[in-house]
Protein backbone atom coordinates (compact mmCIF):
# COMPACT_ATOMS: atom_id res chain seq x y z
CA UNK A 1 0.00 0.00 0.00
CA UNK A 2 1.40 2.74 -1.10
CA UNK A 3 0.49 5.12 2.12
CA UNK A 4 4.03 7.55 2.20
CA UNK A 5 2.69 8.61 -1.00
CA UNK A 6 -0.62 9.18 0.13
CA UNK A 7 0.36 10.98 2.84
CA UNK A 8 2.54 12.85 0.56
CA UNK A 9 -0.13 14.23 -1.37
CA UNK A 10 -2.81 14.48 1.30
CA UNK A 11 -1.99 18.04 2.69
CA UNK A 12 -2.81 20.42 -0.50
CA UNK A 13 -5.29 17.77 -2.23
CA UNK A 14 -7.30 17.61 1.30
CA UNK A 15 -6.90 21.73 1.62
CA UNK A 16 -8.16 22.05 -2.15
CA UNK A 17 -10.78 19.49 -1.57
CA UNK A 18 -12.68 21.86 1.22
CA UNK A 19 -13.01 24.61 -1.37
CA UNK A 20 -16.05 24.51 -4.13
CA UNK A 21 -14.57 23.53 -7.13
CA UNK A 22 -14.20 25.99 -9.61
CA UNK A 23 -16.67 26.47 -12.58
CA UNK A 24 -14.56 26.90 -16.21
CA UNK A 25 -12.54 29.58 -16.73
CA UNK A 26 -15.07 32.26 -18.74
CA UNK A 27 -13.22 33.68 -22.21
CA UNK A 28 -11.62 36.67 -21.13
CA UNK A 29 -12.29 39.91 -23.87
CA UNK A 30 -9.81 41.36 -25.63
CA UNK A 31 -9.33 44.83 -24.14
CA UNK A 32 -11.06 48.06 -25.48
CA UNK A 33 -9.32 49.75 -28.24
CA UNK A 34 -8.13 53.10 -26.05
CA UNK A 35 -8.99 56.32 -28.53
CA UNK A 36 -5.91 58.36 -29.26
CA UNK A 37 -5.89 61.78 -27.88
CA UNK A 38 -6.06 63.40 -30.69
CA UNK A 39 -9.28 62.46 -31.93
CA UNK A 40 -11.20 64.24 -28.96
CA UNK A 41 -10.05 67.81 -30.47
CA UNK A 42 -11.62 66.82 -33.70
CA UNK A 43 -15.56 66.45 -31.91
CA UNK A 44 -15.35 69.90 -30.98
CA UNK A 45 -15.25 71.13 -34.58
CA UNK A 46 -18.69 72.42 -36.07
CA UNK A 47 -20.67 69.72 -38.26
CA UNK A 48 -19.50 71.51 -41.04
CA UNK A 49 -16.35 72.25 -40.51
CA UNK A 50 -15.52 68.94 -42.48
CA UNK A 51 -16.95 70.28 -45.26
CA UNK A 52 -15.42 73.65 -45.33
CA UNK A 53 -11.94 71.71 -45.04
CA UNK A 54 -12.88 69.70 -47.73
CA UNK A 55 -13.46 72.73 -50.23
CA UNK A 56 -10.34 74.52 -48.97
CA UNK A 57 -8.14 70.96 -49.10
CA UNK A 58 -9.99 70.59 -52.32
CA UNK A 59 -8.70 74.07 -54.22
CA UNK A 60 -5.56 73.54 -52.86
CA UNK A 61 -4.99 70.08 -54.10
CA UNK A 62 -6.31 71.22 -58.04
CA UNK A 63 -3.66 73.92 -58.14
CA UNK A 64 -1.30 71.67 -56.48
CA UNK A 65 -1.46 68.98 -59.18
CA UNK A 66 -1.64 71.42 -62.06
CA UNK A 67 1.22 73.03 -61.04
CA UNK A 68 3.22 69.27 -60.82
CA UNK A 69 1.76 68.83 -64.19
CA UNK A 70 3.30 72.18 -65.62
CA UNK A 71 6.18 71.74 -64.24
CA UNK A 72 7.00 68.20 -65.04
CA UNK A 73 5.61 68.70 -68.30
CA UNK A 74 8.61 71.44 -68.17
CA UNK A 75 11.02 69.13 -67.44
CA UNK A 76 11.21 70.05 -64.09
CA UNK A 77 12.17 73.50 -64.48
CA UNK A 78 10.64 75.94 -62.61
CA UNK A 79 9.95 74.04 -59.37
CA UNK A 80 9.94 76.76 -57.51
CA UNK A 81 6.15 77.28 -58.87
CA UNK A 82 5.27 74.89 -56.64
CA UNK A 83 6.63 76.47 -52.97
CA UNK A 84 3.06 78.76 -53.47
CA UNK A 85 0.65 75.30 -52.52
CA UNK A 86 3.24 73.68 -50.49
CA UNK A 87 5.05 74.13 -47.06
CA UNK A 88 8.89 75.44 -46.66
CA UNK A 89 9.57 71.68 -45.18
CA UNK A 90 8.00 69.76 -47.74
CA UNK A 91 9.06 72.16 -50.65
CA UNK A 92 12.38 70.11 -51.00
CA UNK A 93 10.90 66.81 -51.46
CA UNK A 94 8.90 68.54 -54.41
CA UNK A 95 12.23 69.88 -55.39
CA UNK A 96 13.86 66.51 -55.07
CA UNK A 97 10.93 64.89 -57.17
CA UNK A 98 11.53 67.54 -60.15
CA UNK A 99 15.53 67.36 -60.37
CA UNK A 100 15.06 63.78 -61.13
CA UNK A 101 13.17 64.83 -64.60
CA UNK A 102 15.86 67.50 -64.89
CA UNK A 103 18.49 64.70 -64.12
CA UNK A 104 16.94 61.77 -66.55
CA UNK A 105 15.40 64.66 -68.90
CA UNK A 106 12.34 63.00 -69.25
CA UNK A 107 9.19 65.42 -69.31
CA UNK A 108 5.45 64.45 -68.79
CA UNK A 109 2.39 64.75 -71.12
CA UNK A 110 -0.95 64.79 -70.22
CA UNK A 111 -2.86 65.91 -66.65
CA UNK A 112 -3.12 64.26 -63.16
CA UNK A 113 -6.69 64.85 -61.81
CA UNK A 114 -7.77 64.45 -58.18
CA UNK A 115 -11.44 62.65 -58.26
CA UNK A 116 -12.53 61.83 -54.44
CA UNK A 117 -11.41 63.55 -51.40
CA UNK A 118 -12.26 62.57 -47.82
CA UNK A 119 -10.73 64.65 -44.98
CA UNK A 120 -9.86 62.38 -42.46
CA UNK A 121 -8.98 64.05 -39.21
CA UNK A 122 -7.65 67.98 -38.12
CA UNK A 123 -5.10 68.91 -35.56
CA UNK A 124 -4.68 72.47 -34.03
CA UNK A 125 -0.91 72.06 -33.24
CA UNK A 126 0.13 73.57 -29.95
CA UNK A 127 1.05 76.59 -32.10
CA UNK A 128 -2.25 77.26 -33.30
CA UNK A 129 -2.15 76.02 -37.09
CA UNK A 130 -4.49 73.44 -38.36
CA UNK A 131 -3.48 70.05 -39.65
CA UNK A 132 -5.65 68.59 -42.14
CA UNK A 133 -5.23 65.30 -42.95
CA UNK A 134 -7.55 64.30 -46.10
CA UNK A 135 -7.86 60.61 -48.06
CA UNK A 136 -8.34 61.29 -51.98
CA UNK A 137 -7.77 59.43 -55.23
CA UNK A 138 -5.32 60.68 -57.15
CA UNK A 139 -5.90 59.66 -61.31
CA UNK A 140 -2.51 60.23 -63.13
CA UNK A 141 -3.64 57.28 -65.83
CA UNK A 142 -3.42 59.67 -68.24
CA UNK A 143 -0.10 61.29 -67.30
CA UNK A 144 1.94 59.90 -69.32
CA UNK A 145 6.57 60.40 -68.89
CA UNK A 146 7.89 59.98 -71.47
CA UNK A 147 12.11 61.07 -72.32
CA UNK A 148 12.29 64.52 -73.26
CA UNK A 149 13.15 63.67 -76.88
CA UNK A 150 10.23 61.49 -77.74
CA UNK A 151 7.20 62.80 -79.04
CA UNK A 152 3.83 63.37 -77.81
CA UNK A 153 1.56 60.25 -77.55
CA UNK A 154 -0.84 60.56 -80.57
CA UNK A 155 -3.98 61.16 -79.85
CA UNK A 156 -5.62 57.71 -79.87
CA UNK A 157 -3.19 56.99 -77.20
CA UNK A 158 -4.34 60.12 -75.29
CA UNK A 159 -8.01 59.53 -75.61
CA UNK A 160 -8.03 55.71 -74.58
CA UNK A 161 -5.30 54.52 -72.88
CA UNK A 162 -6.40 53.37 -70.43
CA UNK A 163 -9.87 52.51 -71.22
CA UNK A 164 -8.89 49.38 -73.35
CA UNK A 165 -11.78 47.72 -72.52
CA UNK A 166 -14.08 49.53 -74.02
CA UNK A 167 -12.45 50.73 -76.98
CA UNK A 168 -13.32 49.51 -80.42
CA UNK A 169 -10.95 50.90 -82.45
CA UNK A 170 -9.56 49.28 -85.50
CA UNK A 171 -6.87 47.11 -86.20
CA UNK A 172 -4.06 50.23 -87.01
CA UNK A 173 -5.74 51.88 -84.31
CA UNK A 174 -4.69 49.37 -81.67
CA UNK A 175 -1.11 49.13 -83.53
CA UNK A 176 -0.65 52.87 -82.83
CA UNK A 177 -1.80 52.24 -79.13
CA UNK A 178 0.61 49.55 -79.04
CA UNK A 179 3.26 51.13 -80.25
CA UNK A 180 3.66 54.15 -78.73
CA UNK A 181 3.27 52.54 -75.23
CA UNK A 182 5.85 49.97 -75.67
CA UNK A 183 8.55 52.28 -76.01
CA UNK A 184 11.46 51.97 -73.89
CA UNK A 185 11.34 54.59 -71.03
CA UNK A 186 7.44 55.49 -71.61
CA UNK A 187 5.61 54.96 -67.88
CA UNK A 188 2.26 56.18 -66.79
CA UNK A 189 0.41 56.70 -63.64
CA UNK A 190 -2.71 55.24 -62.38
CA UNK A 191 -5.49 55.89 -60.15
CA UNK A 192 -4.21 55.57 -56.67
CA UNK A 193 -5.34 56.41 -53.03
CA UNK A 194 -3.07 59.45 -51.47
CA UNK A 195 -3.37 60.67 -48.32
CA UNK A 196 -2.10 64.10 -47.59
CA UNK A 197 -1.67 67.01 -44.87
CA UNK A 198 -2.53 70.34 -45.25
CA UNK A 199 -1.37 72.78 -42.74
CA UNK A 200 -1.79 76.47 -42.28
CA UNK A 201 -3.26 79.27 -39.98
CA UNK A 202 -6.55 78.75 -41.25
CA UNK A 203 -8.75 76.73 -43.79
CA UNK A 204 -7.67 79.73 -46.51
CA UNK A 205 -4.42 79.55 -45.99
CA UNK A 206 -3.87 75.76 -46.00
CA UNK A 207 -0.31 74.16 -47.92
CA UNK A 208 0.39 70.79 -48.53
CA UNK A 209 2.80 69.61 -46.01
CA UNK A 210 2.85 65.41 -47.05
CA UNK A 211 1.85 63.84 -49.91
CA UNK A 212 2.26 59.59 -49.57
CA UNK A 213 0.17 56.41 -51.36
CA UNK A 214 -2.50 55.37 -48.83
CA UNK A 215 -3.97 52.05 -48.70
CA UNK A 216 -6.16 52.40 -45.83
CA UNK A 217 -10.07 51.98 -45.59
CA UNK A 218 -10.20 53.61 -49.30
CA UNK A 219 -10.08 51.94 -52.39
CA UNK A 220 -9.81 53.75 -55.66
CA UNK B 1 14.33 60.87 -54.43
CA UNK B 2 13.75 58.22 -51.68
CA UNK B 3 12.59 58.60 -48.40
CA UNK B 4 12.79 55.68 -45.28
CA UNK B 5 9.40 54.36 -44.12
CA UNK B 6 7.78 55.30 -41.63
CA UNK B 7 4.37 55.63 -41.55
CA UNK B 8 1.00 54.08 -43.54
CA UNK B 9 -1.97 52.84 -42.43
CA UNK B 10 -2.87 49.60 -44.31
CA UNK B 11 -5.71 48.29 -45.60
CA UNK B 12 -6.85 44.34 -45.03
CA UNK B 13 -9.30 42.26 -47.47
CA UNK B 14 -9.06 39.05 -47.52
CA UNK B 15 -10.29 35.57 -47.49
CA UNK B 16 -10.92 34.12 -44.19
CA UNK B 17 -7.06 34.39 -42.71
CA UNK B 18 -5.81 36.18 -45.86
CA UNK B 19 -5.24 39.82 -45.64
CA UNK B 20 -4.04 41.70 -48.34
CA UNK B 21 -1.80 44.68 -47.59
CA UNK B 22 -0.27 47.01 -49.70
CA UNK B 23 0.97 50.01 -48.48
CA UNK B 24 3.17 53.09 -49.33
CA UNK B 25 5.15 53.63 -45.94
CA UNK B 26 6.70 56.58 -47.12
CA UNK B 27 6.25 60.07 -48.28
CA UNK B 28 6.58 61.02 -51.58
CA UNK B 29 6.25 64.34 -53.62
CA UNK B 30 3.22 63.47 -56.57
CA UNK B 31 6.01 64.53 -59.16
CA UNK B 32 8.37 61.73 -57.62
CA UNK B 33 5.45 59.46 -57.99
CA UNK B 34 4.46 59.60 -61.22
CA UNK B 35 8.55 59.20 -62.23
CA UNK B 36 8.60 56.03 -60.44
CA UNK B 37 11.23 56.99 -57.83
CA UNK B 38 8.85 56.23 -54.60
CA UNK B 39 9.30 52.95 -53.16
CA UNK B 40 6.24 50.79 -52.89
CA UNK B 41 6.14 48.31 -49.37
CA UNK B 42 3.47 45.99 -49.75
CA UNK B 43 2.40 43.17 -47.16
CA UNK B 44 0.65 40.23 -47.44
CA UNK B 45 -0.57 38.32 -44.32
CA UNK B 46 -1.65 34.56 -45.08
CA UNK B 47 -2.38 31.66 -42.02
CA UNK B 48 1.23 31.32 -40.99
CA UNK B 49 3.11 34.20 -41.65
CA UNK B 50 3.42 37.66 -43.83
CA UNK B 51 5.25 38.09 -46.69
CA UNK B 52 6.80 41.57 -47.61
CA UNK B 53 7.84 43.10 -50.93
CA UNK B 54 9.23 46.06 -51.92
CA UNK B 55 9.02 47.18 -55.33
CA UNK B 56 10.60 51.03 -56.77
CA UNK B 57 8.13 51.66 -59.60
CA UNK B 58 4.04 52.24 -59.16
CA UNK B 59 3.81 53.88 -62.92
CA UNK B 60 2.95 51.56 -65.65
CA UNK B 61 5.31 50.69 -67.90
CA UNK B 62 5.62 48.88 -71.18
CA UNK B 63 4.98 45.63 -71.05
CA UNK B 64 3.02 45.94 -67.79
CA UNK B 65 -0.21 46.28 -69.91
CA UNK B 66 -1.04 45.48 -73.04
CA UNK B 67 -3.95 45.19 -75.05
CA UNK B 68 -4.95 42.86 -78.22
CA UNK B 69 -6.43 43.18 -80.88
CA UNK B 70 -9.45 41.24 -80.11
CA UNK B 71 -9.89 44.88 -78.31
CA UNK B 72 -9.77 43.19 -74.87
CA UNK B 73 -7.34 44.15 -72.20
CA UNK B 74 -6.03 42.88 -68.92
CA UNK B 75 -4.76 44.55 -66.27
CA UNK B 76 -1.58 44.02 -64.61
CA UNK B 77 -2.46 45.71 -61.45
CA UNK B 78 -5.85 45.22 -59.66
CA UNK B 79 -6.34 47.25 -56.45
CA UNK B 80 -7.26 45.29 -53.16
CA UNK B 81 -10.75 44.69 -52.43
CA UNK B 82 -12.59 47.34 -50.41
CA UNK B 83 -13.57 46.40 -46.76
CA UNK B 84 -15.73 48.07 -44.63
CA UNK B 85 -13.84 49.03 -41.66
CA UNK B 86 -14.58 48.17 -38.32
CA UNK B 87 -15.73 50.86 -35.30
CA UNK B 88 -13.20 51.23 -32.94
CA UNK B 89 -10.36 49.23 -34.56
CA UNK B 90 -7.18 51.04 -34.88
CA UNK B 91 -8.34 51.65 -38.80
CA UNK B 92 -11.35 53.23 -37.73
CA UNK B 93 -11.51 55.44 -34.34
CA UNK B 94 -14.37 57.61 -34.62
CA UNK B 95 -17.03 57.72 -37.81
CA UNK B 96 -18.79 60.55 -38.77
CA UNK B 97 -21.39 60.69 -41.36
CA UNK B 98 -21.21 56.68 -41.73
CA UNK B 99 -17.07 57.96 -42.84
CA UNK B 100 -13.80 56.30 -40.65
CA UNK B 101 -12.21 59.31 -38.84
CA UNK B 102 -9.07 59.85 -37.62
CA UNK B 103 -6.84 57.01 -38.35
CA UNK B 104 -4.02 58.55 -39.99
CA UNK B 105 -0.75 57.64 -40.20
CA UNK B 106 2.01 59.82 -38.36
CA UNK B 107 2.21 62.72 -40.08
CA UNK B 108 6.35 63.39 -39.29
CA UNK B 109 7.51 59.79 -39.48
CA UNK B 110 10.53 59.40 -37.41
CA UNK B 111 13.52 58.84 -39.63
CA UNK B 112 16.84 57.23 -38.20
CA UNK B 113 20.23 57.38 -38.88
CA UNK B 114 22.26 59.17 -41.39
CA UNK B 115 22.96 56.39 -44.00
CA UNK B 116 22.10 57.22 -47.49
CA UNK B 117 18.99 54.69 -48.76
CA UNK B 118 21.08 52.56 -51.62
CA UNK B 119 19.92 53.84 -55.27
CA UNK B 120 17.30 51.02 -56.69
CA UNK B 121 16.79 50.39 -60.06
CA UNK B 122 13.84 51.63 -61.75
CA UNK B 123 11.77 48.43 -61.48
CA UNK B 124 13.26 46.18 -58.73
CA UNK B 125 11.02 44.91 -56.52
CA UNK B 126 11.77 41.90 -53.71
CA UNK B 127 9.99 39.33 -51.56
CA UNK B 128 10.79 37.84 -47.86
CA UNK B 129 8.37 35.91 -45.92
CA UNK B 130 8.56 36.24 -42.27
CA UNK B 131 6.90 34.01 -39.72
CA UNK B 132 6.66 34.58 -35.99
CA UNK B 133 8.51 31.83 -33.32
CA UNK B 134 6.00 28.49 -32.42
CA UNK B 135 4.48 28.24 -29.28
CA UNK B 136 4.33 26.02 -26.88
CA UNK B 137 1.89 24.61 -24.55
CA UNK B 138 2.54 24.31 -20.82
CA UNK B 139 0.15 22.40 -18.40
CA UNK B 140 0.67 22.00 -14.80
CA UNK B 141 0.65 19.78 -12.70
CA UNK B 142 2.75 18.33 -15.62
CA UNK B 143 0.65 16.23 -17.71
CA UNK B 144 -1.52 15.18 -15.32
CA UNK B 145 -4.42 16.61 -13.00
CA UNK B 146 -7.30 15.81 -10.67
CA UNK B 147 -11.10 16.25 -11.62
CA UNK B 148 -12.80 19.27 -10.71
CA UNK B 149 -9.71 21.22 -9.79
CA UNK B 150 -8.59 23.22 -11.91
CA UNK B 151 -5.15 22.62 -14.11
CA UNK B 152 -3.34 25.05 -15.29
CA UNK B 153 -2.57 25.41 -19.30
CA UNK B 154 -1.17 28.22 -20.31
CA UNK B 155 0.95 29.65 -23.77
CA UNK B 156 4.83 29.83 -23.99
CA UNK B 157 5.24 32.63 -26.17
CA UNK B 158 6.80 35.90 -26.45
CA UNK B 159 7.16 38.84 -28.82
CA UNK B 160 9.93 38.32 -31.30
CA UNK B 161 10.82 40.53 -33.84
CA UNK B 162 12.45 39.00 -37.13
CA UNK B 163 15.09 40.77 -39.27
CA UNK B 164 15.27 40.77 -43.03
CA UNK B 165 16.22 42.74 -45.75
CA UNK B 166 14.48 44.64 -48.64
CA UNK B 167 16.10 46.34 -51.73
CA UNK B 168 19.19 45.83 -49.84
CA UNK B 169 17.42 48.02 -46.81
CA UNK B 170 16.99 46.33 -43.34
CA UNK B 171 13.47 45.24 -42.63
CA UNK B 172 12.16 44.26 -39.44
CA UNK B 173 8.88 42.28 -39.13
CA UNK B 174 7.54 42.16 -34.83
CA UNK B 175 5.05 39.87 -33.92
CA UNK B 176 3.07 40.43 -30.90
CA UNK B 177 1.09 37.35 -29.45
CA UNK B 178 -2.41 38.99 -28.71
CA UNK B 179 -4.79 36.05 -28.97
CA UNK B 180 -5.41 32.41 -27.29
CA UNK B 181 -7.03 29.38 -28.70
CA UNK B 182 -7.32 26.33 -26.26
CA UNK B 183 -8.90 23.78 -26.92
CA UNK B 184 -8.80 21.64 -24.05
CA UNK B 185 -9.91 18.20 -25.60
CA UNK B 186 -13.21 17.72 -23.68
CA UNK B 187 -15.12 19.04 -26.61
CA UNK B 188 -14.49 22.53 -24.83
CA UNK B 189 -12.30 25.59 -25.78
CA UNK B 190 -11.46 29.06 -24.65
CA UNK B 191 -10.02 32.13 -26.61
CA UNK B 192 -8.37 34.27 -24.48
CA UNK B 193 -6.74 37.34 -24.50
CA UNK B 194 -3.78 36.42 -22.08
CA UNK B 195 -1.11 33.78 -22.39
CA UNK B 196 -1.73 32.78 -18.68
CA UNK B 197 1.91 31.93 -16.64
CA UNK B 198 2.94 28.81 -13.86
CA UNK B 199 0.70 28.61 -10.51
CA UNK B 200 4.35 28.98 -8.72
CA UNK B 201 3.83 27.68 -5.19
CA UNK B 202 -0.52 28.46 -5.48
CA UNK B 203 -0.84 24.91 -6.87
CA UNK B 204 -4.82 23.88 -8.41
CA UNK B 205 -5.78 27.41 -7.90
CA UNK B 206 -7.45 28.84 -10.90
CA UNK B 207 -5.78 31.29 -13.13
CA UNK B 208 -6.68 33.35 -16.17
CA UNK B 209 -5.95 30.34 -18.41
CA UNK B 210 -6.82 27.24 -15.90
CA UNK B 211 -9.74 24.86 -16.58
CA UNK B 212 -11.68 22.23 -15.04
CA UNK B 213 -12.18 18.95 -15.97
CA UNK B 214 -14.97 16.91 -15.08
CA UNK B 215 -13.83 12.95 -15.30
CA UNK B 216 -10.77 11.07 -15.67
CA UNK B 217 -9.54 10.75 -18.99
CA UNK B 218 -6.50 11.35 -21.53
CA UNK B 219 -7.25 14.51 -23.12
CA UNK B 220 -5.43 16.23 -25.93
CA UNK B 221 -4.79 19.76 -25.49
CA UNK B 222 -4.86 22.76 -28.31
CA UNK B 223 -3.58 25.63 -28.76
CA UNK B 224 -3.17 28.56 -31.79
CA UNK B 225 -1.97 31.80 -30.92
CA UNK B 226 -2.52 34.59 -33.09
CA UNK B 227 0.09 37.24 -33.36
CA UNK B 228 -0.19 41.04 -33.94
CA UNK B 229 2.10 41.97 -36.98
CA UNK B 230 4.22 45.75 -37.25
CA UNK B 231 6.69 46.19 -39.82
CA UNK B 232 9.63 48.37 -39.48
CA UNK B 233 11.41 49.84 -42.57
CA UNK B 234 15.04 51.48 -41.73
CA UNK B 235 14.64 51.81 -38.61
CA UNK B 236 12.04 53.69 -38.74
CA UNK B 237 8.62 53.36 -36.61
CA UNK B 238 6.78 50.13 -36.41
CA UNK B 239 3.72 50.10 -38.83
CA UNK B 240 1.12 48.37 -37.93
CA UNK B 241 -0.42 45.39 -40.03
CA UNK B 242 -4.09 44.60 -40.13
CA UNK B 243 -5.07 41.05 -39.56
CA UNK B 244 -3.69 38.68 -37.53
CA UNK B 245 -0.99 35.74 -38.14
CA UNK B 246 -1.89 32.24 -36.60
CA UNK B 247 0.38 29.84 -35.27
CA UNK B 248 0.16 26.29 -34.13
CA UNK B 249 1.18 25.23 -30.97
CA UNK B 250 0.61 21.25 -31.79
CA UNK B 251 -1.14 19.35 -28.71
CA UNK B 252 -0.17 17.87 -26.09
CA UNK B 253 -1.46 15.08 -23.97
CA UNK B 254 -2.73 15.06 -20.31
CA UNK B 255 -3.70 12.57 -17.81
CA UNK B 256 -6.76 13.66 -16.09
CA UNK B 257 -6.30 10.94 -12.96
CA UNK B 258 -9.12 9.11 -11.56
CA UNK B 259 -10.01 10.08 -7.21
CA UNK B 260 -11.16 7.88 -4.83
CA UNK B 261 -12.03 8.31 -1.11
CA UNK B 262 -9.51 6.15 0.67
CA UNK B 263 -9.75 6.63 4.35
CA UNK B 264 -5.99 6.31 6.34
CA UNK B 265 -5.51 5.93 9.47
CA UNK B 266 -2.18 8.29 9.38
CA UNK B 267 -4.75 11.05 9.28
CA UNK B 268 -6.71 10.23 12.22
CA UNK B 269 -5.39 10.77 15.84
CA UNK B 270 -4.17 7.79 17.40
CA UNK B 271 -6.51 8.08 20.42
CA UNK B 272 -9.77 8.72 18.18
CA UNK B 273 -9.09 5.42 15.96
CA UNK B 274 -12.03 3.53 16.68
CA UNK B 275 -12.94 0.50 15.01
CA UNK B 276 -11.16 1.64 12.23
CA UNK B 277 -12.90 5.43 12.13
CA UNK B 278 -12.38 8.81 13.51
CA UNK B 279 -14.79 9.30 16.53
CA UNK B 280 -14.34 12.84 16.60
CA UNK B 281 -14.82 13.40 13.01
CA UNK B 282 -14.72 11.73 9.30
CA UNK B 283 -10.91 12.48 8.50
CA UNK B 284 -11.48 11.83 4.50
CA UNK B 285 -8.84 11.80 2.29
CA UNK B 286 -8.01 11.63 -1.59
CA UNK B 287 -6.11 8.98 -2.89
CA UNK B 288 -5.51 8.36 -6.78
CA UNK B 289 -5.20 4.98 -8.82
Amino acid sequence: MPTTRLVFLVPFVFLSGCATPPEDQAPQDAPEPSALSWVAPAREFPGDFYDDASTAATEVIDEYLELTDAITAGGGRDSHDISSVVSESWFSEERAGFDYYRAEDLRSVGTTVMTLLLVQSVHITPEGTLDVGVVMCVDGANLFVIPADYDDPPEIVLQWHPDYEDFDGDTAQWAALEKYLSQQGVTWGENTAVQAWLTGDSLHNLVIDSWQHWWGVYSC
Amino acid sequence: MLKRAGSGILLAGGLLLVVITPAMANECSQAAQSSGQCLNITTELDQEGITLGASTSSPGAPGQSSASSSGSAQSWWSPPPPREPVLGTSECEIKVSGYCRASSPDKNPTVSSGETAPEPPSHASDLESFVPGAPGIEVEPNGWSLPRLPTNIFARINESVKQGELLGWPIQVRFSPSTYRFSYGDGTSSQLSVAGSSWGSGQFLPTATSHVYSYPGTYQVGLQVGFDVAYRFDGGPFVPVSGTVWRDAGTRKMEVLRVTPLLVEEGCAAHALVGGRCSESLQVFLGFF
